[in-house]
Parts: C-alpha cells; sequence; structure tokens
C-alpha cells in the first residue's frame, strides 16, 4: 500500500510521476529528507565594506546522518526560497542523441507502414473500382478529394514525399568501443592499500543516483526526492472496492478504506521469555478486538495441509472459548463502567488479564528437541471468531428495529507466531 | 506529596560551584564534575572500580549510564575520563575509559568498555560499540546498518541548552552541592 506524500500539493494522476520540485531533496547518504538550517556568518556589508553585518545563509542537512551540504563545498545559499542547484547527468548529450535517432526511426516505420497499407488497400478494390481509378473519372483536385479512400498513384506518391519531408534524417555514431589490452590495468597496490571505509560509497548509495554512479563520498550530492502516490486496490475475487484515498493528495483520509485490522482480531505476543527446547513452556499473547461486537474466539490446531510456515513447536491450545468484548470508544471517557455487565470470571491459568478489548492469555508449547539454541520458533494454531458486517448498521440508518442484530459470519484465521529464539543453556 | 530529602550518601564527589547536578542523579563513588556541567535526574554515575573526572560543559541527560568498571578478569583502578562539551542525550550508556570533546551519544546509543571516542564523534540512536577501536575525530556512527561516515565539522554546540536548563533545573528539583569545590 503505497502511502502519500507532500512533495508538490497538486493531485497527480497515476504513479508515473517524476518529482519537479526544487525545495525538497534527500540526503544521498541514508535517503532521509533534508532539511534547510540557517547559520548566522559575519560579513562585510556591501554599501559599507568597513562594516560588517551578520547574514543568514542557508544550507541543508541530514537530521539523521548528519551529512550536510557544506561538507562537500556547496556554498551556502542566501535567500530561502532559492532552488538547490542540481547535477547534470554526465551522459545526457549521448542520452539525447539516441532518443532523436530512435524518434527518427519509429517516424520511418510508421511511414513505411502506412504506405504498405495503401498499397494492400488497392488489392481489395472491386474490378469497377480499379477500372474507374484506371479510365474513369474527372482527376482534378476537387474529385479526389470526394474520394479519398481512392488514391491515386499520383495522390500517394505525393503524400509519400509530404511525409519525408517532415523529418530529417538523423544518423547516429556507434557507440565508442575499446579492446580490452586497451582498459587500463589496476594499481598493484589495491591488494595491499587499506580501504577507507568512510570515503567510500556503498552500492546502496550509489544506485540511489543511477545517472552519477558516484564512488567516492565527497561528491556526494543531494537526490531529488521519490514521490509516494496513493492508489486504490479492488478484491481480486469479486472486484470490490476496498481501498479508495480521497482525491486530495495531502488528505490522509480514505473514501473508502476496508482493512483487516479494523474487522479481524489481533494476535500480539504479551511477555517474551526463555524458551527451552524440548520442554513446556509457558508463552503469553494477546488478543485485541476491533469490532464493536463481543466476540467469540475458540481455537483449533493447524492442519498440515496449512502449515505452511513449517512449525518446529507442538502447542497445547485453550480447550474453552474465550470472549473479547467489544471495542469502546466511550470507556476511556467513563472512569468506572456502571454498566450491568455481569463480572466475567475469567480462568487465571489462561487468561492473565483483561482490559476492556484486549485479552491476555497463555499457551503451552513444546519446541522440538532438536533445535539449536537462537533457533528460531515458530508455533502455528487457527482460531475461530464471528464477523458481523455492516448489516447492522444499515438497518439503523434506514430506522428498522436494530434489536435484532444479524447473523454472524464465522471465519478462521491460521497463525503463525515467532515466539523468540531457543536460549542459550 | 511530601518529598523527603535523601541524605547524599555520596560525599566523595567534587562537584565545581557552577555545574548543575539534580539530587535524584544516582553518584557513586569518586567522581569529579568540571564547571557548568550539567547532570539530570535519574542520570546514574557509577565509579566502581576506578574514579570518573568529568569535563567542563557536559551535559548528562536523563537514564544515561556512566560507569568505571573493570572487565571481568582485569583488577585496576584506572580512570575514566571525559572531556568538554559532551552530550549524553537520554539513556545512552558509556563504559569506556575515554572520551574526548564535543562528542555526542544520541538517545539509547551504548558504547562498550573497549572503545574509546575522540572528539567531534557522533553515535547515533540505539548504536552499540562494542569494538576495540578508538574512533577517529567527526566520526559519524548511525542507522540500523551502521553507517559509518566522516563529518566535515564537529557537531554543534549545546551552549543554548546549557544555558536554558541551567535557569530552569534549580526550579523544579534539588540540587547536590558539594562541600570541597574543584
Amino acid at each position: 500500500m503505497q502511502i502519500a506524500y507532500q512533495c508538490c500539493f497538486a493531485p497527480v494522476s497515476g504513479y508515473l510521476c517524476i518529482c519537479r520540485s526544487s525545495t525538497s531533496w534527500q540526503c544521498p547518504a541514508c535517503s532521509h529528507t533534508l532539511s534547510t538550517r540557517a547559520s548566522n556568518s559575519i560579513i562585510p556589508s556591501a554599501e559599507d565594506p568597513s562594516k560588517s553585518i551578520s547574514k543568514k545563509t542557508y544550507y541543508q542537512a541530514c537530521n539523521f546522518c548528519r551529512w550536510t551540504t557544506r561538507g562537500i563545498g556547496m556554498p551556502d545559499k542566501d535567500v530561502v526560497s532559492a532552488a538547490w542547484s542540481e547535477k547534470n547527468n554526465p551522459e545526457q548529450l549521448r542520452i539525447r542523441q539516441l532518443m532523436d535517432y530512435y524518434r527518427y526511426l519509429a517516424q520511418k516505420e510508421t511511414a513505411e507502414q502506412a504506405q504498405r497499407k495503401s498499397s494492400k488497400k488497392r488489392g481489395y478494390f472491386s474490378t469497377a473500382m480499379q477500372l474507374q481509378q484506371r479510365y474513369g473519372g474527372p482527376r482534378t483536385p476537387q474529385s479526389s478529394k470526394k474520394h479519398p479512400a481512392v488514391s491515386t498513384p499520383l495522390s500517394s506518391s505525393l503524400a509519400a514525399l509530404r511525409l519525408k519531408g517532415s523529418f530529417k534524417e538523423v544518423t547516429l555514431e556507434p557507440a565508442q568501443t575499446c579492446g580490452i589490452d586497451e582498459v587500463e590495468k589496476l594499481p598493484d597496490e589495491i591488494y595491499t592499500k587499506k580501504v577507507d571505509f568512510t570515503q567510500i560509497a556503498s552500492i546502496q548509495q550509489r544506485l540511489y543516483q543511477p545517472s552519477r554512479q558516484i564512488e567516492q563520498v565527497e561528491d556526494f550530492w543531494p537526490r531529488k526526492s521519490t514521490m509516494f502516490v496513493k492508489r486504490s486496490l479492488r478484491c481480486k475475487k469479486c472486484d470490490h472496492n476496498i481501498i479508495k484515498p480521497e482525491y486530495n493528495s495531502s488528505s490522509i483520509k480514505f473514501k473508502i478504506q476496508l482493512v483487516a485490522v479494523h474487522h479481524i482480531p489481533e494476535v500480539r505476543i504479551h511477555k517474551e521469555g526463555p524458551i527451552i527446547a524440548g520442554s513446556k513452556n509457558k508463552i503469553s499473547l494477546s488478543l485485541i478486538n476491533p469490532t464493536e461486537h463481543d466476540i467469540h474466539i475458540s481455537f483449533l490446531p493447524n492442519t498440515e495441509e496449512n502449515n505452511t510456515k513449517k512449525s518446529n513447536a507442538t502447542t497445547e491450545l485453550p480447550s474453552s472459548e474465550i470472549v473479547v468484548l467489544k471495542y469502546d470508544e466511550a470507556a476511556e471517557y467513563i472512569s468506572t463502567p456502571t454498566s450491568g455487565k455481569p463480572e466475567m470470571f475469567d480462568d487465571p491459568s489462561l487468561i492473565i488479564y483483561r482490559r476492556a478489548n484486549k485479552i491476555g492469555f497463555y499457551l503451552q508449547c513444546v519446541p522440538n528437541a532438536d533445535l539449536a539454541p537462537g533457533d528460531d520458533v515458530w508455533i502455528t494454531f487457527r482460531f475461530r471468531h464471528e464477523h458481523y458486517g455492516n448489516a447492522s448498521v444499515v438497518k439503523l440508518l434506514k430506522g428498522d428495529d436494530a434489536a435484532s442484530e444479524p447473523a454472524p459470519t464465522w471465519l478462521t484465521q491460521t497463525v503463525f507466531v515467532n515466539i523468540g529464539k531457543v536460549a542459550d543453556k | 506529596m511530601l518529598m523527603q530529602r535523601r541524605k547524599n550518601e555520596n560525599t566523595t564527589a567534587t562537584i565545581a560551584a557552577d555545574a548543575v547536578v539534580c539530587e535524584e542523579a544516582t553518584l557513586e563513588g569518586s567522581i569529579t564534575i568540571g564547571p557548568r556541567c550539567i547532570v539530570h535526574p535519574k542520570a546514574t554515575i557509577i565509579a566502581k572500580d576506578g574514579p570518573i573526572v568529568i569535563g567542563e560543559s557536559n551535559l548528562i541527560e536523563e537514564q544515561t549510564k556512566i560507569i568505571n568498571r573493570n572487565l571481568p578478569g582485569t583488577e585496576g583502578n584506572s580512570p575514566l575520563i571525559i572531556g568538554d562539551n559532551n552530550l549524553f542525550e537520554v539513556g545512552s550508556e558509556f563504559e569506556g575509559k575515554f572520551i574526548g570533546s564535543n562528542n555526542v551519544l544520541e538517545a539509547k546509543a551504548k558504547v562498550g568498555p573497549l572503545t574509546t571516542l575522540s572528539n567531534g564523534c557522533t553515535v547515533g540512536s540505539s548504536v552499540h560499540l562494542n569494538a576495540a577501536e578508538r574512533l577517529p575525530d567527526n566520526t559519524v556512527i548511525c542507522g540500523k546498518e551502521y553507517l559509518r561516515q566522516h563529518a566535515r565539522d564537529k557537531p554543534a554546540h549545546q551552549g543554548q541548552q546549557l544555558d536554558f536548563l541551567k535557569k530552569i533545573l534549580p526550579n523544579y528539583h534539588f540540587l547536590i552541592k558539594s562541600k570541597k569545590h574543584a
């Protein structure tokens, strides 16, 4: 899911847009956004050389890795809104030549195709038309306009000339090649010289600016910010709209936002503890109910076919059903809940805590005895819960009797949990 | 809620007259704190296996740990020396033997016992340094990938922050005043 970003606040169509902003740059070393910083510098004033005034100069700096434009020797800017210069692509001339040549070839090909098509068409003319074309009818420009489909030999050759005249011949020098003997050999000291990693750009940093491919850190230059664009998503099976962002590119809301986090209960790890292979470990997980209804969770073991992640521990799941209360937005503002909800009697060996729509519970798990210290331990299980659609809200809006809850759909989710690494003995 | 003023058990700390050391900070052992330093509450400075000497204008924020302890197996009483104008951000830990001046240990940075920092170094957030090396001047280490760079200038001086804290902290915290002056 792409995120919207704020280079330019105009709504952009498609995701192939290039960022044209001259004020938003990214750090070449760590690709975080650069921020403009001001510094006071005391220089002699322009009018009166004897007086010296303090002037504000601006430079770009990265807050994360502390790379600054001063470090590469880029002069500071006097005005905040001045555009920061960008280095040109050294291969620009050659690329332009190649593009021109390609354009010329493309034009030539379309002209040839048009010619071929028009010549083909002649074959399909009926004999009557052919006769008329050759012998009959006045051949004035007006009449040829009346029958534009009929192309006379004269008119077709004129058309071809016309097309040829619209583009000029473009020739391209073939790329320079050099034999392997002409390439400079590497100096011998490359094997013995100590490498200073702080001066050499990493591959990642080089590829961030593919046009320049800098090797030395001192040649770094701020790069243009990449743009992120929001896209809408449809279901692959039923083609229903799942995510539809607002038209305004700076808005974080969505018109339609049907994400699983708001509907499916979330399983999280509550507390990490030391895991010993081959023996019983008690792990604590928590379940969060994001829906507006109380849900009942029952656990099921995972089937072999479904075990795609290859769990390496056996789990003892809770046999009883767990009830998790609904997500109540107003609950945080009410200090003591005076509602007539009956006190839940929770089994302390199963349930750690219960807080509004959250619940913590224990699971017994035995990792395989052949696991070595440091191996990840994966457990898997399935849980069943009910899901209520929007039918109740729709009914409420319609004014129908909302007391009758619609029938829920029961869903089963498969969960794979990495509970941690096997502890050292 | 009345706060009971703790009796300061550590009386061997020599604190300069204009240093601001909050009472809530934990100071143990023989510690010397230079002028214009600021030690926030909940900072921990433990001179277990040797004295700690802190220079001028250092800013030691909350939950930092500066511990002078020997490596397991070594004996001795070597001092831990901290230079001037260093910034120890929240949650940082330093267990080495020497820091120069103008360094910055960002939040949750950990510098182990074998590493020494020279001048102007910046250790980024959550960066753990354990190797036995002396970082050259103006080195910056940051990020998940421990990106190492050489900065042109040393990090900015915290003068404004030091002045501000010197005025504000005494309004809200009790301070430790040393009987003997450095």
